[in-house]
């Protein structure tokens, strides 16, 4: 049973107590409606202002360096993710596991030294490998081994191998150009973005490199080089130097490989500059284009006596000294002409200075210290003053232009960029000289360059290579320059052999190495070039030649 | 006064339900374009890379010699060049009549 409980069993106290309720319901509540508030408040900051310090995405990241193109958009080089893996021993039970497991993705490797490597429990970190493809890296992954890890890097690839290994240059280990075109345009390049086009031709670049090669196989020359140039523009459609590099492997190659021939390299070029002593003597009135010369007895100059190796007897015109490369017709001219023309006119073509291109390494011209009579004398056929083939080839782009020079690019111009040309010589100087180079192919000592269907025009050049007793005959720089096609020149291309040993029961002159490979190499690249041939004779006679005589000279 | 006070307190609630909703809509779509991205990465990095092998395979050492063998293909002469007034007076060219 229970007591009733009275309704009010307080008394004064409780009283006293009731007094007071309302007063701390009020402290309650506003305590709570403080808490609620501050709660509800920050749930609003957070539920409107976001999670924007979460979503990340603003680390700067540097971004893809730019592929490198050529002139069709073909892939010349181009960054890729590789990943480099590494081991923690610590965290590896079996370490015979581990790397017989990774041999088998890796043929190569060596699993007892690795094996070895990964048993020394007091390192914690192990390279095992760099620059893996993604498949390699899916491939250690699906082996589910324990204490490996990848990390993430840049590598640079040339997908073509040694194609172009020279121009294109490399990258570093820190990806930072180191050499060629890769350190010429590093900022560019470093900045990402739209590929850098180049104005070579990966097919014609192939053509030159396999060219090079197969005059490597049969002249076993020391060194090669090769310049594919359009003459109207000066855009370098191929560049090569033998023995090849791959830039995919800088290290792997020797000095030797490594020096760029075409561009970096000056060589005693000989007899193919008796076009340019010739043109010079021509465009400063020195000679009359039917002039004739007398060449049969040996030229005294200072201390030197100047001869032909296969004399020309009677009188000689300026087409026969070009066509059958006459020394003592061309010092003639270079006397006729004195030192100050021939010098100058040899520095408006550029070949006293570097040639004025954006790549790295291109050589200077070594110039006689005194340009006297027998300077002048020599450097008329190309001894005593050594260029580099690029600067040779590019003088030649004056005599395809109808007397205007250009310079050479390797980069492809933008859409509104205009070819810069400089008039070297009259356009009539040039067309004759155009002549007499394709006198050398059809009758002089350059036959054997004849490609049919392009009119080759060209000359050869045989120098003697200077030893320590003066010049060395048994060892020579033979080189061919041409233009074709003749009757509307497009292009300019130099093969430059350095020390070609002679076939058997053959000469060792350019006309008989250099000379046939050139005319192999054009009409290769031709078609590629899409330069039309040239199959019926041309019908009217260029501007230059007007006097009968000078018909007669053709 | 009362009922405008409850009105405008429902309003508050809705309005405040709808802008949290909006949020989380907006942190999910947030999610989905960095995974988007994160994708269009992976995606990049695989086309470089086949892109590259690409060019590896078809750079022209590679291609010359599978031309002439596989498919008797060989390098163009100057006697493949025809001039388009010769095509004009090609017999073999003219227009056949047509059969009665």
């Amino acid at each position: 049973m229970m007591a009733p409980v009275p309704d009010n069993a307080g008394g004064p106290s409780a009283a006293m107590e009731d007094r007071w309720a309302p007063m701390r319901a009020y402290i309650v509540a506003g305590a709570l409606a403080l808490v609620f508030g501050v709660i509800g408040v920050r749930a609003g900051q957070v539920s409107l202002a976001g999670v924007a310090e979460a979503s990340g995405g603003d680390r700067a990241e540097a971004p893809r360096r730019a592929d490198i193109v050529d002139r069709n958009g073909d892939l010349m080089a181009t960054s890729l993710t590789a990943y480099s893996l590494f081991a923690d021993p610590r965290a590896i039970w079996d370490a015979g596991d581990v790397a017989a497991g990774l041999a088998t993705v890796f043929p190569d490797l060596d699993a007892l030294d690795l094996e070895a490597r990964l048993s020394n429990r007091e390192r914690a970190f192990v390279w095992i490998r760099r620059g893996l493809t993604p498949r390699q890296r899916q491939a250690v992954f699906a082996l589910g081994l324990e204490g490996l890890g990848f990390e993430e890097e840049s590598r640079r690839v040339f997908p073509g191998g040694a194609l172009a290994g020279h121009v294109l240059g490399h990258v570093n280990v820190d990806g930072r150009g180191a050499g060629g075109l890769e350190l010429a345009y590093e900022d560019r390049l470093a900045a990402g973005g739209d590929p850098l086009e180049l104005t070579l031709d990966l097919r014609v670049q192939h053509a030159l490199e396999a060219e090079l090669q197969f005059a490597a196989d049969a002249y076993a020359p020391i060194g090669a080089a090769g310049v594919v140039v359009e003459a109207a523009t000066g855009e370098i459609r191929a560049v090569a130097s033998w023995p090849p590099v791959d830039p995919n492997r800088p290290g792997a190659s020797g000095a030797e490989a490594r020096l760029n021939r075409a561009t970096g390299a000056v060589y005693e070029l000989g007899s193919v500059f008796k076009p340019l002593t010739v043109a010079a003597g021509l465009d400063a009135g020195a000679l009359t284009p039917s002039e004739l010369f007398d060449v049969s007895t040996p030229l005294q100059i200072g201390a030197a006596m100047i001869r032909d190796d296969h004399p020309i007897d009677g009188a000689a015109t300026l087409t026969d000294i070009i066509a059958h490369s006459s020394n003592i017709g061309t010092v003639k001219v270079a006397e006729r002409l004195g030192e100050r023309r021939l010098k100058s006119f040899y520095e408006t073509l550029g070949l006293l200075s570097r040639p004025d291109v954006d790549l790295p390494g291109a050589a200077r011209p070594l110039a006689p210290a005194e340009w006297d009579r027998l300077a002048n004398a020599t450097a008329s056929f190309g001894h005593g003053l050594a260029v580099s083939p690029l600067s040779l080839a590019m003088s030649y782009t004056a005599l395809a232009n109808q007397g205007e020079a250009v310079a050479p690019r390797f980069v492809a111009p933008g859409p509104y960029e205009e070819v810069e040309r400089r008039r070297v010589m009259a356009a009539p100087t040039a067309a004759f000289v155009m002549h007499m180079m394709r006198a050398v192919v059809t009758e002089g000592t350059g036959t054997r360059a004849e490609a049919y269907g392009y009119e080759i025009a060209g000359k050869t050049g045989t120098a003697e290579k200077p030893g320590p007793n003066g010049y060395d005959k048994d060892r020579n720089i033979c080189s061919f320059a041409a233009v074709f096609p003749a009757s509307r020149p497009e292009y300019v291309v130099l093969i430059t052999l350095d020390e070609p040993r002679p076939l058997p029961g053959e000469g060792r002159t350019a006309g008989f190495n250099a000379a046939p490979v050139a005319g192999r190499l054009i009409a290769r690249i031709a078609p590629l070039l899409d330069v039309e041939p040239v199959l019926a004779a041309p019908r009217s006679q260029p501007s230059g030649v007007r006097a009968v005589s000078d018909k007669r000279a053709l | 006064m009362k009922r405008f006070l409850l009105f405008a307190l429902a309003l508050l609630v809705v309005l405040a339900v709808s802008v949290y909703r909006a949020k989380l809509g907006a942190q999910s779509s947030h999610e989905e374009i960095a995974k988007i991205e994160a994708e269009i990465a992976r995606l990049e990095q695989e086309l470089a890379v086949l892109r590259a092998e690409e060019a590896h395979l078809e750079r022209p050492d590679r291609i010359g010699p599978l031309a002439k063998d596989h498919l008797g293909l060989e390098r163009m002469s100057p006697d493949q060049y025809v001039d388009i007034d010769a095509l004009e007076n090609d017999p073999r060219l003219a227009p056949k009549e047509a059969p009665q």
